[in-house]
């Protein structure tokens, strides 16, 4: 799908408002987690802005959302404020006592659909709800959830139930809270593949390589032999994208930065240019 | 998943029959997605294994629920768990459920009924495709003589099974509620016991109708529980929780804390009822516990 100009900028100038929102949130908040998010700005703002996808909440038919690891659930926030779900002020109050927005998402908030928060319940739970076959159901795992076998049981079912409308978007930031996990899961698209999924892998900072994968997956045709199978999109990343001294740390998976961090990160993330950005 | 029971709506309604594979986890987590999508979900599976495999899932389920209740969602999803209690008499420890009352009671929201016979099946059946909720059903894997003389057991909870009584009354479900009918009669037709004993049978097990409970209780001075679970956290204990402000007497009867491990096929009733005298729950031992109580 050709995408014009404007839809690439707003997709581009995203990279760099959605982390200070999230960044803004994580130093008001004093609260875990976000650098965990960072890792899917490209991934969530091509699904809420890369036009292919509906998520108008009085739509019953619209496309369903679910960030299995609750954890990384906050990054919907940022997209929720934007869309006019939730107001502004809301991200200032996150995890408050007077805000909607908790540290796990749950159907409480507009868009959230399932409660998350322990993890690898997402990928089954979004399966039953492609049962209706009338929307396409977004499910974000992480490389994490691989290790559960409720994930394994959702990806053998979903291929028998011949889920086409079941995507699955596996950040693989090869990281958990224990340390590196980059070689865990590996051969990913062989595992995947032998599931009869339609797997492709990306760079899930790319917008251009998301934005393909997705469009590979809308274009599908009858006689394709992926048209019956869920998809898969393993979208290797880096957690905490966007501030150098943060990415791939598993550390900081918990940590608060301190004044001075704080200082230096804002800065970095004021100057991020998704365009010069080597690693994206 | 595989079984007679099912044979029928699966060539009736192949369209709205999926089957899950062994994989009671996901097909909890399917259930939700698919409930709150706006299908009236029925998973089924053996009790063993049906939420007990997937407690999580199931409390995950609650949560959402809950959540949705509150946004003025309605979703309707089913757990059927198919030879609770000793259902599979000779298959042993693992396929045994008497954690079950207790474990499911722990999770907030989660309706249990709990049918002793084919008229109180029927009307968990009606239940669960007409009333939105979270729901467990506990079906006995036997065929359970009719019981109830009329339907106020599905609206009140608890119905007291043909009874003037004035002595003892005993709190039961499911199949138990059989075995405390029987010493009932043991004790009639031996005339051991001087008066009528009260039978309530508990169709509703949470949300547990109080109202209705402590008006059986008003008329009876003795208050005795019997089930085939664990004492941790089954019917004995959510009663006693609820008489904790009262002064009348209560006698439990649980399981003993340990798992069996009984070949009995051969016996008259086979293991289920062999384990019953083991673990003192049998009709006998029950019209035992009547007397000494009394």
């Amino acid at each position: 799908m050709k995408r014009n100009y404007p839809i690439i900028k707003n997709l581009i100038d995203g990279s760099q408002k959605y982390r200070l929102e999230l960044f803004g949130m994580w130093i008001d908040s004093r609260r875990p987690h976000i650098p965990s998010t960072f890792g899917l700005v490209e991934i969530v703002n091509s699904l809420f802005n890369g036009e292919f996808t509906n998520f108008d909440i009085n739509d019953e038919n619209r496309d369903r959302l679910i960030i299995s690891p609750g954890h990384e659930g906050i990054v919907m926030y940022p997209f929720l404020a934007d869309k006019n779900y939730i107001s502004k002020e809301e991200l200032k109050k996150f995890t408050h006592h007077d805000g909607i927005l908790r540290q796990y998402p749950d159907p409480s908030m507009p868009l959230v659909e399932c409660p998350t928060g322990s993890l690898s319940h997402g990928l089954g739970i979004g399966g039953g709800m492609a049962e209706r076959r009338k929307n396409n159901v977004y499910v974000i795992i992480s490389d994490g959830e691989f290790w559960e076998g409720s994930t394994q049981e959702a990806m053998s079912l979903a291929t028998r139930r011949k889920l086409r409308n079941l995507i699955c978007i596996m950040n693989n930031n090869g990281t958990s809270i224990l340390g590196e996990t980059k070689t865990a899961h590996e051969p990913l698209e062989e595992k995947w593949k032998s599931y009869n999924w339609f797997t492709q892998r990306v760079n899930g900072h790319s917008y251009t390589e998301l934005l393909s994968a997705f469009d590979n997956i809308m274009s599908r045709i009858p006689s394709d032999e992926n048209y019956h199978k869920p998809s898969v999109i393993i979208a290797d990343t880096l957690k905490g994208k966007g501030i150098k001294e943060i990415e791939g740390d598993p550390m900081w998976h918990s940590r608060i930065p301190n004044n001075e961090q704080e200082k230096k990160f804002r800065e970095e993330l004021n100057k991020f240019n998704y365009i010069t950005n080597k690693n994206l | 998943m595989g079984a007679i029971a099912l044979d029928k709506f699966r060539e009736e309604l192949p369209e709205q029959f999926i089957h899950t594979g062994i994989s009671e986890q996901t097909m909890m987590n399917w259930g939700l997605g698919m409930a709150q999508t706006g299908n009236i979900v029925l998973t089924y599976a053996m009790d063993s294994f049906v939420m007990t495999r997937a407690m999580e899932q199931a409390k995950v389920a609650a949560v959402g629920f809950q959540s949705l209740n509150e946004k003025g969602i309605y979703p309707a999803m089913n757990i059927i768990g198919i030879g609770c209690g000793f259902g599979y008499g000779e298959g042993g420890p693992t396929h045994y459920t008497t954690e079950m009352t207790g474990w499911a009671r722990g999770i907030a929201g989660m309706e249990i009924l709990s049918p002793s016979d084919s008229k109180s099946a029927m009307e968990a059946a009606r239940i669960s495709c007409e009333v939105p909720g979270l729901r467990y059903i506990r079906l006995d894997r036997q065929f359970l003589p009719d019981i109830h003389g009329d339907n106020s057991f599905s609206e009140k909870g608890i119905a007291e099974i043909d009874s003037n009584g004035e002595s003892v009354c005993i709190f039961s479900t499911g199949d138990t509620t059989h075995t405390a009918l029987e010493a009932r009669k043991m004790l009639k037709e031996s005339l051991k016991f001087p008066s009528e004993i009260g039978i309530a049978d508990i169709f509703r097990i949470n949300p547990f109708n109080e109202e209705a409970f402590w008006e059986i209780v008003g008329k009876y001075p003795r208050i005795m529980t019997l089930e085939e679970n664990f004492q941790a956290g089954g019917i004995g204990e959510m009663i006693a929780g609820k008489m904790s402000k009262s002064k009348k007497p209560l006698e439990i009867i649980a399981m003993p804390d340990k798992y069996y491990f009984e070949n009995a096929s051969n016996i008259k009733g086979g293991s289920r009822s062999y384990i019953h005298k083991q673990a003192g729950i049998d009709a006998e031992s029950v019209a035992k516990k009547i007397l000494e109580f009394w």
